[in-house]
């Protein structure tokens, strides 16, 4: 387990059926907004996750303000909705072969790779807070084990932490720095 | 302690590992593989218990979940545990075992008593007796509960941790005897994930007590053994033994309990395994293999000691050779019950003779028993018992033609053993949780399940009716691969065979549900029908007699099935012998309903991590660790921890509010606001939205302006308030109260999807995105200018403005906003910034004497100038009418809740409004929630006019304040009312204006 | 607990969902031009079928969309799902397995 520290977190609202915002949002992001339920775009560098039909958050290293407002000035006159919302989420990483195992004793997902495998996310629950959950990597993949981020709101971080840490107990779990 | 009625070979036991346990602190000795009843049994104890009611005693009846009297409290607190059955627990090592009912011994029980006077605890006893007086009731329970004996519950904290996790699977096998192996298997090999669930902490079910079978024309448990180990190789399997699916709710949803530990020795319990697992499956398909379970036969004084299912001696014999007694008498009713008397004989006990309750005893294993020169007594039953603590003797007649009653006083035979059969139940317990429905079969003479209501179910084997082994693997095979097909999976290659076997059944059979005797049902003996609660067949024919019909009401006067075995031996006979009695069939009695847990449950399970720290989320602010270092207390809000006031050495709360609320005034507080909920709000059509969603207009609103808002729900009720900013031309910031943070969120985005989709706006929760400070007081100003770049002066950021610039380096957004009344200034931050900022306004407010002041003194600030909070003033029945704010209701545009306002109760001149109150004595506070009167009578009950709704001492005012909500208060101003106090004393109040301090509002403009 | 058929994310576990009452009852455009009973009925009043039922909920927990849902209130099947402001499926009265 990790906490990835001080990650930029944008969100974005606008109509996927509105080409000037599907192109907008390209131009000054790179990768194409996700369409589909559940799915991302991009890299660790910049990530787009689809949260709901009109919903996107994008997701990098670092630098909230600045991509909230490089999105902003491209979304000029496009309905639409810019809003930096990196101070009010922390991210958790946890990572190994029974991180699934940790993330279903809270989360009512079926997480099967089958059904969500790597770079497809998802609004959800663990335990008693509402995440928003990310798969990385899966057994088929390269990285060989399963990896997942968790985004939690600032307030909420704690109580998830430690419950994924006795959640993981039976399983051992190491704390890495993020 | 030898084990004298160990057989000296077979069994599925462990010889070379000796256990060693206590039952009711004797030390004996078993072996791994025993269950603690087969343990007790090999060491000649079948008395394991007393009765429910009259503490009869009583032995151990079954194999298996069904067993209604062997029931144990294992462990000692803090780990005790009560109503588990000894046949289900695994023998370990160093395990403490305790006859659950039973005072003070098992051997000498005070309450048999009650045997003795039983004529005086009929059916509905307890109802009858201990209605009356109500008030006696907690003492008639104290010693119902006492005498009772359902077990003790531990006083000390449970030193264990239980997991729970959620689980989905394709397909869900429940049972793994043969038609379930054959169901997994099948399902398994196309590559769907199948999760096989058994109760036992081994596979194969029935086959484990039935060494003679084959399948595939190999030995059964050949079979078996290769099958856990193909289903073990296959990746998407997952096998959980020792697994009671307990509960099937909607949807294929089902509850299981793994037992993940409690099979092994304290000492060797790794630290880091909960003990108990909850699995909360989903599955798309359902494969029901749960088995059936075998009907006792009802005859008089059936329950000694000694006398138990006539499957479960085999079991007992072949299973873990065990010889239940020396001497046997077999009583059936149908050609499987032979199947005992040939084991039993087969292992060495004498069996004195068969009682064949049919007129004609035939059959595939009749015949062979016959072969055997076993003795059949046809067309004969047995009609009473005797022996005190273990059965000595059973009586036995003929038959009359139409089964009710007997001929002559009977033959005496001498025995310690007595097993019966009276045909098979299927286990339709889970597959009548899930709303299925059943059917009765009267070949069978048993319910078996008829309608599904959900989808993708299958129930198989003798769970489903089909009692011979070919059947359950057939149906078991079938229901697999279609379970599987049915969400796209499919062996690869040439389909195989379904394993084959023997078919028979237990049939033919006579079914009798109340055996005669030579004496009438409820004299010179007992036919128990329940034997965990007691009841007997005179006690259901008394319920009838006293006017009972429906079987529900029929169980629940008399306690029938009421258990914690609920019923699985007894319902059939019990419907058959209400049946009877009734001249009616066994369908048109119906049947009972099945409820979750299927057997006892742990609360532990439920409560799994969910407890200290973890219980519930605790929400704690970016400057939290700064209040704490700092001596707050705390308030819980929600899941929020706010500060609720900072006491300095020797403060009470009424000392440090006191200085929090001066200060404030005098110079200068500070306060967390961080929790408050904050809505971003864009797009081309905020204003209008706001428009429609607060009662007061927003249009002409201007950019880097505040306006306050009431919002209400439909029903005209308010529903929240707070503060919205106009940020730009189509971008808005809304607070909302703490604890509405959600819920008016979720308000806006109803409204805004489900009936004006045409609106462009926009939603976003951003409370945690800010670290939220409020400073306020006569010095904000000076403060505040010192460390930010903003233009403070009135004229530049007047009383409901905003600006944007740094406060301490930080960017912020400034509100001058106020809910003191004072000059205030509420400035949000990074939420990681917050800490900092903070820091550096106390630091720099150090002059004037700075001070933090918590919740408490907000809402004494408040109170002084009548500001109403949402959960305080208002309660879901208060409208902005009622509360003097007609000023913010727009009369021109329409709003959520406008329409409700002018419905005609709206406008009744007594309904409840909101005033302030002024105690006579000033320095008298009255209680939060007083009831107030116009006219205070002798003693309650007095006609209220409503209640006190916010109550302080106010510093400010040098005396007390409060809010009220009374019926016409608006017209009783300088009228007197009281609150009478529940220590007698009247506290008279005049009504008053709710605005108690600067009434004209200079200071907060200034 | 059911498994709901979200529109937008598929079937997920009902903890992610908040119930909405009975779909399609439209609110008035006019409020005003309601009597006191009419309004009553609008803000109070919902059919309590024994078979389907035209139901709203929101994915709370999830894509937070709103959307109807079709339910047998016998067996608790669901029958369909389907977006705010789309018609209802032609659908049976009732439905056992």
């Amino acid at each position: 387990m990790a906490e990835l520290p001080f990650r930029a977190m944008v969100a974005l609202r606008g109509r996927s059926d509105d080409p000037r915002f599907l192109s907008a949002v390209k131009q000054a992001q790179g990768p194409d907004l996700p369409l589909e339920a559940g799915l991302t775009s991009g890299d660790e560098n910049l990530r787009l996750l689809w949260l709901g039909p009109d919903e996107w958050w994008a997701v990098a290293r670092d630098g909230g303000p600045e991509l909230a407002a490089k999105l902003k000035d491209a979304l000029q006159g496009v309905r639409s909705s810019v809003v930096d919302v990196s101070e009010a989420h922390a991210t958790i990483e946890i990572a190994g072969p029974r991180s699934r195992d940790v993330l279903m004793k809270g989360c009512p997902l079926d997480l099967h790779s089958r059904l969500f495998g790597p770079g497809q996310c998802t609004r959800s629950l663990i335990a008693k807070a509402e995440c928003t959950l990310l798969q990385l990597a899966d057994e088929q993949s390269a990285e060989a084990e399963p990896a997942y981020q968790l985004i939690v709101r600032r307030s909420f971080a704690e109580y998830v932490w430690c419950w994924l840490e006795d959640a993981a107990r039976e399983y051992g779990v190491t704390v890495v720095a993020g | 302690m030898a084990q004298d009625f160990r057989l000296p070979q077979g069994g599925l036991i462990d010889r070379s590992r000796l256990v060693s346990f206590t039952f009711n602190g004797k030390t004996l000795n078993g072996f791994a593989g025993d269950s603690l009843a087969s343990a007790l049994l090999a060491n000649g104890i079948h008395l394991v218990g007393r009765s429910f009611k009259y503490h009869r005693p009583r032995g151990i009846v079954s194999a298996g979940a069904e067993e209604p009297n062997a029931l144990i409290q294992l462990g000692e607190d803090p780990r005790t545990d009560p109503n588990h059955r000894a046949p289900q627990i695994e023998l370990y090592d160093g395990l403490k075992a305790k006859t659950q009912n039973a005072w003070p011994s098992v051997e000498f029980d005070v309450g048999a008593l009650n045997n003795k006077l039983s004529r005086m605890l009929p059916a509905g006893f307890y109802y009858k007796t201990f209605m009356w007086p109500a008030a006696m009731w907690m003492k008639y329970e104290h010693f119902i509960r006492q005498a009772a004996g359902l077990g003790t519950a531990p006083t000390e904290r449970d030193p264990d941790c239980y997991d729970k996790t959620h689980a989905h699977c394709d397909v869900l096998v429940v049972g793994a005897g043969p038609a379930g192996l054959a169901a997994a298997l099948a399902a398994a090999r196309g590559g769907a994930r199948v999760i096989l669930v058994e109760q036992d902490h081994a596979l194969g079910g029935s086959l484990l007590s039935t060494p003679d079978e084959e399948i595939d024309g190999k030995p059964a448990l050949e079979w078996v053994a290769a099958a856990e180990a193909e289903l073990a190789e296959l990746p998407e399997v997952r096998i959980l033994k020792r697994t009671q699916c307990f509960a099937y709710f909607d949807h294929n949803y089902l509850g299981l309990i793994e037992k993940v530990t409690d099979h092994l020795p304290p000492v060797e319990k790794p630290e880091h395994l909960p003990r108990q697992r909850l699995w909360k499956l989903r599955t798309k398909q359902v494969v029901l293999a749960t088995g059936a379970i075998e009907r006792p036969l009802v005859f008089s004084d059936n329950d000694r000691p000694g006398i138990m299912m006539a499957n479960a001696a085999r079991t007992y014999v072949n299973r873990y050779a065990v010889k239940p007694g020396k001497r046997a008498v077999v009583f059936t009713n149908n050609d499987g019950g032979y199947a005992a008397a040939l084991d039993l004989k087969k292992a060495g006990i004498e069996v004195a003779c068969v009682v064949d309750a049919r007129a004609a005893a035939v059959g595939r294993l009749t015949d062979q028993a016959e072969a055997e020169g076993l003795r059949i007594l046809a067309d004969q039953a047995i009609i009473g018992t005797e022996g005190e603590k273990r059965v000595s003797k059973v009586r036995v007649a003929p038959l009359s033609e139409d089964g009710t009653r007997v001929f002559g006083g009977g033959e005496t035979i001498d025995c310690d053993l007595a097993v019966s059969s009276g045909g098979w139940t299927p286990v339709v317990h889970l597959f009548s949780q899930s709303k299925g429905s059943l059917r009765w079969d009267e070949d069978l003479s048993c319910y078996r399940p008829d309608k599904s209501m959900q989808a993708g179910q299958a129930v198989v084997g003798s769970a489903n009716g089909s009692f011979g082994l070919a059947g359950c693997l057939a149906e078991g095979d079938a229901a697999g691969t279609k379970a599987a097909a049915e969400v796209g999976f499919k062996a690869k290659g040439r389909k195989r065979k379904a394993p084959e076997a023997e078919d028979y059944t237990f049939l033919p059979a006579r079914w009798i549900y109340l055996v005669p005797s030579d004496k009438p049902v409820g004299h010179g003996g007992k036919h128990f029908v329940d034997q965990q609660n007691d009841v007997t067949a005179a006690d259901l024919k008394l319920a009838l007699r006293e006017g009972y019909r429906s079987i529900e009401h029929v169980k629940r006067y008399t306690t029938t099935g009421m258990g914690t075995d609920q019923g699985k031996l007894g319902n059939v006979n019990a419907i058959g012998i209400v049946a009877e009695e009734l001249g009616k069939t066994l369908p048109e009695v119906g049947v009972t309903t099945f409820r979750p847990p299927y057997t006892p449950v742990t609360f532990g399970i439920f409560a799994g991590r969910d407890v200290d720290d973890l219980l519930d989320p605790v929400r704690t602010t970016p400057m939290h660790s700064w209040h704490e270092r700092n001596g707050a207390e705390f308030e819980d809000v929600g899941q929020w921890k706010r500060a609720w006031y900072y006491p300095k050495a020797g403060e009470d709360i009424h000392a440090a509010v006191n200085r929090e609320v001066e200060a404030t005034r005098r110079s200068l507080g500070i306060l967390d606001a961080s929790t408050l909920g904050k809505i971003d709000i864009q797009g081309a059509d905020s204003a209008e939205f706001l428009n429609r969603i607060y009662t007061n207009a927003w249009s002409k609103l201007a950019v880097g302006r505040c306006r306050y808002g009431l919002m209400l729900n439909e029903d005209g009720m308010v529903m929240d308030d707070g503060v919205t900013s106009r940020l730009g031309e189509n971008h808005f910031i809304m607070t909302t109260t703490t604890g509405n943070a959600a819920p008016v969120l979720a308000h806006l985005e109803e409204w805004l999807q489900t009936e004006w989709p045409e609106l462009d706006v926009y939603l976003t929760s951003v409370t945690e995105e800010f670290a939220t400070m409020t400073i306020s007081g006569p010095n904000a100003r000076r403060l505040l200018a010192e460390i930010t770049d903003i233009e403070l002066s009135p004229n530049a950021l007047p009383h409901m403005a905003l600006a944007l610039g740094e406060v301490a380096g930080v960017p912020a957004r400034v509100f001058r906003i106020s809910f003191t009344g004072e000059l205030s200034y509420e400035i949000n931050v990074p939420a990681s910034y917050g800490l900092y900022v903070w820091q550096s306004l106390i630091r720099v407010g150090e002059k004037y004497g700075i001070t933090p002041y918590g919740t408490e003194a907000m809402h004494v600030l408040r109170a002084e100038k009548g500001f109403i909070i949402v959960g305080q003033e208002t309660d879901g029945s208060v409208t902005p009418l009622d509360l003097g704010m007609d000023w913010i209701v727009s009369k021109k545009k329409d709003f959520i809740g406008k329409r409700s306002l002018t419905r005609s109760d709206m406008s009744k001149p007594d309904r409840k409004q909101l005033v302030g109150l002024l105690t006579d004595d000033p320095k008298s506070v009255l209680e939060e929630g007083a009831a107030l009167v116009e006219t205070v009578l002798d003693k309650p009950p007095m006609p209220m006019l409503g209640h006190v709704t916010s109550s302080y001492w106010s510093p400010n005012c040098g005396r007390s304040i409060a809010m009220a909500l009374i019926k016409g208060g608006q017209a009783r101003m300088g009228m007197k009312v009281h609150a009478p106090t529940a220590d007698g004393r009247v506290i008279t109040c005049t009504v008053a204006d709710p605005v108690f301090f600067d009434k004209d509002g200079e200071r907060l403009r200034a | 607990m059911l498994l709901i058929p979200c529109p937008y994310c598929g079937n997920r576990e009902e903890v992610e969902f908040s119930y909405g009452g009975e779909a399609h009852i439209e609110r008035p455009k006019e409020p005003e031009r309601l009597s006191d009973a009419e309004w009553a009925d609008y803000l109070f009043m919902q059919t309590n079928p024994k078979g389907i039922f035209l139901e709203r909920w929101v994915h709370t927990h999830g894509c937070r969309r709103w959307f109807n849902a079709a339910r047998d209130t016998v067996s608790y099947q669901i029958l369909a799902s389907y977006p705010m402001g789309i018609t209802p499926p032609k659908l049976p009265k009732t439905t056992y397995l």
